[in-house]
């Protein structure tokens, strides 16, 4: 009898031991995260309109063309477009060469409307008109006769 | 016969009490079990905005909450190791519309990783970085988000 009760509580012990041992057990928790984007539509630009600097003769001072509010005959102008509603950044060239063959005709202090910096705005269609001047330096007094022409790269993003 | 009997009595007893002194002991092993175990998220993961065409993005998981990587909260046994599983393959983030909506997010990292220990308090924070693929050009634009599971294994 005594010797059963040993046995019992030896018993007794042995189960209580592995209701222990699960408690080391692994065991594993997870959650669940979100991962965002926002895709907006590209910027682009589109040359409508050439920067028209009226016909001069040599010795000519130099000619302003301002960017002006609206297309007029002379301003330079451009379609941006993109994301409605959008803010985007204007860079503008600092100097640039007109040619005729070898002889050249500088271009500088581009302005534009709006304005260069983080001062564009696409419109609620997502566009908007970008209207570009620039001053042509003085004519020299020989001058070679002709029609100058060059290009200038406007940068615009987000 | 008759003089075993209080030996035996004692005997039954001991197997009375010893189970209910072991089941005492077990019920206090088992109250870290009871403790609440659980992955929150406190940060999206936020590859943030990006125009159509835009090129790969990578948010690495950083060492300490920025606008940018997810985090997630664990909370779970004081002082205990534990071991971090994040996404091994890639996870696609969607938007409504039409078109092209669907992004991959690949190359999930994180920090601490592989393992970390709780805090004394049972807390730990973890830091989430991946990458979003390119963004097509012909991409529809809008809010795209997808969901990611994080777990730890104590």
């Amino acid at each position: 009898m005594r010797t059963m009760n040993k046995m019992k509580l030896v018993a007794t012990g042995l189960v209580a031991a592995s209701l222990v041992i699960p408690l080391n057990q692994a065991f594993a928790v997870s959650g669940t995260g979100t991962a965002r984007q926002v895709v907006v539509a590209a910027i682009a630009i589109a040359n409508v309109s050439d920067l028209l600097f009226p016909q001069a003769s040599p010795g000519a001072v130099a000619a302003t063309v301002v960017p002006g509010a609206t297309e007029n005959a002379n301003n330079g102008s451009f379609n941006v477009t993109g994301q409605a509603s959008t803010a985007y950044t204007i860079t503008l060239p600092t100097t640039i060469n007109m040619t005729n063959g070898a002889n050249t005709i500088a271009v500088n202090t581009f302005v534009s409307f709006p304005a260069a910096g983080a001062n564009g705005l696409l419109n609620a269609t997502g566009s908007q008109l970008l209207l570009v001047g620039a001053t042509r330096a003085a004519l020299a007094a020989n001058q070679a006769l002709g029609t100058y022409t060059g290009t200038y790269t406007v940068d615009v993003v987000y | 016969m008759f003089a075993d009997r209080p030996l035996s009595f004692l005997g039954h007893m001991l197997a009375v009490i010893l189970p209910a002194a072991i089941m005492i002991v077990a019920t206090l092993t088992l109250v870290p079990r009871a403790e609440a175990q659980t992955v929150t998220q406190t940060s999206a993961l936020t590859f943030g905005t990006a125009a159509q065409g835009a090129p790969p993005k990578t948010v690495a998981p950083g060492t300490a909450q920025n606008p940018e990587n997810g985090s997630f909260r664990i909370d779970g046994p004081a002082n205990r190791s534990f071991t971090i599983v994040i996404p091994a393959g890639s996870i696609f983030l969607t938007a409504s519309g039409t078109g092209l909506n669907s992004i991959e997010v690949s190359n999930f990292q994180a920090f601490p990783f592989p393992t970390s220990q709780t805090t004394a308090a049972g807390r730990r924070t973890i830091f989430i970085g991946a990458t979003r693929a390119a963004l097509a050009t012909n991409q529809t634009a809008g809010n795209y988000s997808g969901s990611y599971t994080i777990e730890v294994i104590f």
